[in-house]
């Protein structure tokens, strides 16, 4: 679809570009009433946005050492502190108002923080979860897999005082744990095949898997990571092609031969992702620096600020949004504009080969390229777009007109990026090296995605949710003006964390050890005395959550012993488990019935679909139906198969065949009262059909449905 | 200002949400309160009250509310306006055995829609619509959440369908099992958005057989044998006041409400058919999708919205057939359109359901008019399309808006008259009015629940008045 734009038709497209250069002024400019603040200057958030590093000296102990002290007297006096409370009895305990300001808690490290926070707001801990609950709960958060029988039993009979920490460190090394937190990240960088604007095709979207979960099992840093996906280059499914084909042998051995050129990883997708068709190339521009933001800094609301200052607008919704100007936003989108407009690579016509099984017609190539002008600003894009700048004027498109006279926005970064990463000019034609060298220095990058992995393992953010963090209300130092809270829950902890995951170089393991290490996570799901659901944002009880899709399915095989094996596409083969997939629509592809069974389950289980819908962990009926009825299931608890956790079991004698089933299904020991249940129940009938029966039954269970 | 004008003014091409929506001031989000109104529900029974006290509507609407369930036939990759129901007949172009006639004013391609014919004084054909973009996934999205995709509000748009459903819940009848919005052999259907899953489709596939996952093995006998263990060695947390927390607490009633579907005579008759029954709609899987949507409505089951989707009428080559292409060409897909649709509309009416069955059909575009592309011999991607519709209370027979040539593309390229009182195209923003009216919803209502605080619209900027229904079809 052409764009068109007024200027481009009236002087043509070389005349603009010499005119924009004419007319190039960096912003801020001295007569845009449009975006300018009302005494004439760029708006500037500066340092009040933020309490990181050069702020924290005031509320924080910042030499190391002090800090780490910190750290051992908390580890000390954790267990001093009474993790039992007596049982309140009398009615719900209301979180006391005025003195209980979460903000006024000072702490350090996760359980202090947790445990100072709920004291002063009078709402007592509850105590810590049992061995076997721990290790099913830790398995499924970091591996997204129950245990297995012999892993329970090992675990259960290790004497040791550490066993805990060993077996996260043994869960951290597993290859299971990559796949698991490739998945996460592929929800949260929205890898999936097609959206509404661009198909990355099935090849982009499993380079970008690969990427992922390559970088899990390499523990690549995450702002490494996140500097990798700014500014990839290259072809979008990672493999090697031609500049052009010299025939159709030549596209045979390249674009066909997978054995010889597979798909590599490669996060040139993610830019893919932020193509943005119906508009200006300036709307691109926009939606990968919306990207940017959501993915990293937890800014949804840069969606909204990319159309229109937030004054007047997002007055009642964040106390930053309502400060923040339509031209940050473009300051920011200008670091992606050195990136010309991109389509689905086609190779001109004439370079394309004669596809001779369709007569007449050239062969198709399905991927995309994309690079940097290569001598950055100076040069232009040929394809009738303003790339090389980000060009302020515009007419029509996805948002709102922008500025009305030719000028072009010098790329700025609008939060606290590094100092020393001058953007622009000392690294012109890198201009998203430079924005990733900004946005990861940024103390709000690490404080976002502290609280995007938190929230995978307390269910809740503390800023929830994750992606509408308030910059302006993060600070219990210099609290927001009246009328707003401290949005955080546990501010010193949501910063603790994030300073520490920093210092810990950005070490994804590092941060899931510290959490799960903590008491905090280990505490009980259960909870004496009276609940009340506004106790949720103090964490005093662990929140039982449903098992995910992938989840569910991955228990059912595992529990079963029962296998099974997957194609997803001609590149994700041979796949064991659906949190291996790289995608959640459509998973496992196929018309196979087995296939069909699977996807049937995972569909019933809410993935989402990484585009307008998000996972969600709400229960359904159809959950129920499929675990009672889908053959997926149904198969892995029948008679007729000769292998498998249930034929083992009926091989064994009754109580062992009672516990067998318990410690493979739900991952722990009968009771006394449960053994002896199930006992009666196998002894009192046809065995066989009972075990079956016995087996179907945990599977429906509430304790195999949630990770509590 | 004519209304073509006013509208002009307020949409500029490729802005379907234009300044002023842009403009306006967020609300307050209270997706808290929404989160907790509807903490605890279970089952498709959405409380009622949870929708109260975050909607007000912001225009004059008067729903005409004819209609009780609709079927949106989704016909994905963009079926040829001017070769079905926009037909333009070209000397030496158009097959001899499309053999047009004309009924009651309207040329349908017998060779075609010959059994579509038979129904064509209970179907109602809009010639004036226009898509707002060419690109499949981008159209086939906004015609199915009735907004662009790419605003804002676009990226958290739940379905029309689980509009409906959210709106329609309340009405619930004691006993009614079915859930709200099903879909019959749709892949890639749009979800619930921001909206509870459970407002999503429920998506199936037509069988034999009946509803998959409702049936068990060794019959009812053998499933309570395995029921009642459940309940005996799950008893404590699955209930009220389970040790779990609230979440664990409604598994007791999400299974109730699974088993409902189970072992259920209105399941079984709703989505088991047999061969004869079929055979009636063509013996396709897409058939049978329909044949099942009208034992769905039949049922009456409290299912509000159902879609069903046909693939494959991207005809970019060999439209006509031959070529390489014998598989998907517009033969082809018809032969599977034509018989099922022409006995979904009679079965309904002689069941008493045409009525209030709102039955839409639709591509997300059109295709290239006139002439065939010379290398391919097909059609390409093109705005203009047709829109079709039928019972909910509308009047069969009606033909809505005309087109000619423009420009020597060929005739059908260009909207010469509107055919209704807006006196512009007809956009998916306005048939998505169009069914919320027959479905007696208001379709200026604006939820203040949503993730951005910008209050989601049901109909974008309904507060101007920009998109309306197409009043027309039910006069």
């Amino acid at each position: 679809m052409a764009v068109r734009m007024s200027m481009t038709e009236s002087i043509g497209r070389a005349g603009l570009v010499a005119l924009a250069l004419a007319l190039a002024v960096a912003l801020p400019a001295a007569d845009e009433s449009d975006w300018q603040a009302a005494d004439g200057s760029f708006p500037d958030h500066g340092s009040c946005t933020y309490f990181g590093p050069t702020a924290r000296s005031g509320i924080f102990l910042t030499e190391a050492d002090d800090i780490n002290a910190m750290r051992r007297r908390t580890k000390d006096t954790i267990s001093a502190l009474a993790m039992i409370p007596q049982p309140r009895r009398g009615g719900i305990v209301a979180p006391a108002r005025g003195a209980s300001r979460p903000g006024d808690v000072v702490c350090s490290g996760i359980d202090d923080c947790i445990q100072r926070t709920a004291e002063a707001a009078g709402v007592p801990l509850t105590y810590l979860t049992t061995d076997a609950e721990f290790l099913r709960r830790v398995t499924l958060d970091l591996t997204g897999r129950i245990p297995t029988k012999d892993q329970v039993l090992e675990f259960l009979a290790d004497s040791s005082e550490n066993k805990r920490e060993k077996v996260v460190s043994q869960l951290l090394v597993s290859t299971a744990w990559a796949d698991r937190w490739a998945m996460f990240f592929g929800d949260l960088f929205q890898n999936t095949q097609v959206t509404a604007q661009v198909n990355r095709y099935q090849w982009g979207r499993d380079s970008f898997h690969l990427y992922l979960r390559d970088s899990m099992r390499l523990n690549k840093p995450y702002d490494q990571m996140a500097r990798e996906m700014l500014a990839a280059e290259g072809v979008s499914d990672g493999r090697s092609y031609p500049e052009r084909y010299t025939s159709y042998a030549d596209y045979e051995d390249t674009y066909l031969n997978f054995a010889s050129n597979p798909v590599r990883a490669s996060p040139v997708a993610y830019v893919v992702g932020g193509r943005t068709t119906g508009g200006p190339i300036q709307d691109t521009y926009d939606t990968l620096a919306f990207q940017a933001a959501k993915h990293f800094l937890g800014i949804s609301l840069m969606d909204c600020v990319l159309c229109h200052d937030g004054e007047g607008h997002l007055d009642s919704l964040s106390a930053w949004g309502s400060a923040a100007k339509r031209a940050e936003g473009w300051g920011m989108a200008a670091f992606f504009s050195d990136i010309p407009r991109f389509q689905a690579w086609r190779v001109p016509g004439r370079d394309r080969p004669m596809d001779p099984k369709r007569p007449g017609r050239r062969v198709n190539t399905n991927y995309y390229f994309i690079h940097d002008l290569p001598i950055g600003r100076e040069a232009r894009a040929n394809n009738g777009d303003t790339a090389g700048v980000y060009l302020g004027q515009t007419r029509g498109g996805n948002r709102p007109d922008r500025l009305h006279s030719l000028r072009i926005v010098e790329p700025s970064y609008p939060f606290e990026g590094a100092p020393a990463a001058a953007p622009a000019a000392a690294s012109a034609g890198r201009l998203r090296a430079s924005l990733g060298e900004h946005l990861t220095a940024d103390p709000q990058f690490a404080r976002a995605a502290v609280n995007y992995i938190w929230r995978e393992f307390f269910s809740r953010g503390i800023v929830e949710p994750p992606d509408q963090f308030d910059l302006f209300r993060l600070d219990p130092g210099a609290p927001p003006a009246e009328g707003w809270d401290i949005q955080p829950s546990h501010p010193h902890l949501l910063n603790w964390l994030a300073d520490e995951f920093r210092n810990n170089d950005f070490n994804l393991k590092w941060l899931m050890k510290e959490i799960v290490n903590s008491q905090a996570y280990q505490l009980s799901s259960r909870y004496e005395g009276v609940y009340n659901p506004l106790y949720e944002r103090y964490f005093v009880r662990h929140q039982a959550k449903r098992l995910t899709a992938e989840q569910v399915h991955d228990a059912i095989l595992v529990a079963s012993g029962r296998p099974a094996t997957y194609n997803a596409g001609r590149t994700m083969r041979g796949l064991s488990y659906a949190m291996q997939f790289p995608d959640v629509r459509n998973m496992p592809p196929g018309n196979g019935s087995a296939g069909r069974y699977a996807r049937s389950l995972l569909q019933a289980f809410t993935p989402g679909d990484r585009e307008q819908t998000l996972r969600s962990r709400e229960g359904s009926p159809l959950q129920a139906l499929n675990l009672m009825n889908n053959p997926f299931v149904l198969n892995r608890v029948s008679t007729r198969l000769d292998y498998g956790t249930l034929s083992e079991s009926l091989d064994m004698p009754d109580e062992s065949l009672v516990a067998n089933l318990y410690l493979s299904v739900l991952s722990r020991h009968p009771t006394e009262e449960e053994a002896a249940r199930a006992l009666r129940y196998i002894q009192e009938g046809d065995r066989a059909k009972r075990a079956s029966n016995l087996m179907w039954s945990f599977f429906n269970k509430t304790d195999f449905y949630f990770n509590y | 200002m004519t209304e073509r004008e006013r509208f002009n003014k307020l949409v500029k091409k490729w802005q379907p949400e234009h300044h002023s929506f842009f403009a306006r001031p967020h609300v307050s989000s209270r997706r808290g309160f929404f989160r907790n109104a509807l903490a605890g529900v279970s089952g498709f029974y959405l409380a009622g009250s949870a929708a109260q006290g975050v909607t007000e509507t912001r225009g004059n609407a008067t729903p005409k509310n004819t209609a009780k369930t609709v079927i949106f036939i989704f016909l994905r990759g963009a079926p040829s306006h001017v070769d079905l129901f926009d037909f333009k007949s070209i000397n030496g172009l158009t097959p001899q055995n499309f053999a047009p006639e004309t009924f009651g004013g309207v040329t349908l391609p017998t060779g075609l829609l010959g059994n579509t014919a038979r129904v064509i004084d209970k179907i109602a054909i809009i010639r004036s619509g226009l898509a707002w973009a060419r690109a499949h996934p981008l159209a086939q999205n906004w015609l199915q959440i009735g907004r662009n995709p790419t605003s804002v509000t676009g990226r958290i748009a739940p379905h029309i369908g689980s509009v409906v459903a959210m709106e329609k819940e309340p009405e619930r009848l004691p006993g009614q099992s079915f859930p709200p919005f099903i879909s019959l052999k749709a892949g890639n259907i749009k979800g619930a958005g921001y909206f509870p899953a459970e407002l999503g489709p429920f998506r199936t596939y037509p069988a034999s057989q009946g509803l998959a996952s409702a049936s068990h093995p060794g019959g009812r006998s053998a499933f309570s044998e395995r029921w009642d263990l459940l309940q005996e060695v799950d008893g404590e947390l699955r209930g009220d006041g389970s040790p779990l927390g609230a979440q664990a607490a409604s598994m007791g009633s999400l299974y109730e409400n699974a088993r409902r579907l189970m072992f259920n005579p209105a399941v079984d008759s709703a989505f088991r058919f047999n061969e004869q029954e079929s055979a009636r709609y063509g013996g396709t899987q897409f058939g049978n999708a329909l044949l099942t949507a009208r034992k769905i409505v039949e049922q009456d089951q409290g299912t509000r919205f159902i879609q069903v989707e046909s693939n494959g009428w991207d005809h970019h080559a060999d439209i006509y057939g031959g070529g390489q292409n014998a598989q998907r060409n517009i033969y082809v897909q018809t032969a599977e359109f034509d018989p099922a649709f022409a006995a979904l509309i009679e079965d309904l009416e002689s069941a008493g359901k045409l009525d209030e069955t709102l039955v839409l059909v639709a591509g997300e575009f059109g295709r290239t008019p006139g002439n065939l592309s010379n290398a391919r011999n097909g059609r390409d991607h093109y705005l203009q399309m047709f829109y079709v519709l039928a019972g909910g209370g509308i009047q069969g027979g009606n033909v809505i808006g005309a087109t000619n040539d423009s420009g020597g593309r060929g005739p059908g390229s260009f909207t010469t008259e509107t055919g209704w009182y807006r006196d512009r195209d007809i956009r998916p923003e306005d048939i998505e009015a169009t069914i919320y009216s027959a479905m007696g919803i208001d379709w200026t209502t604006v939820r203040y629940d949503d993730p951005l605080g910008r209050g989601f619209y049901y109909v974008p900027v309904a507060d101007e008045d920009v998109y309306a229904p197409v009043d027309e079809l039910w006069s």
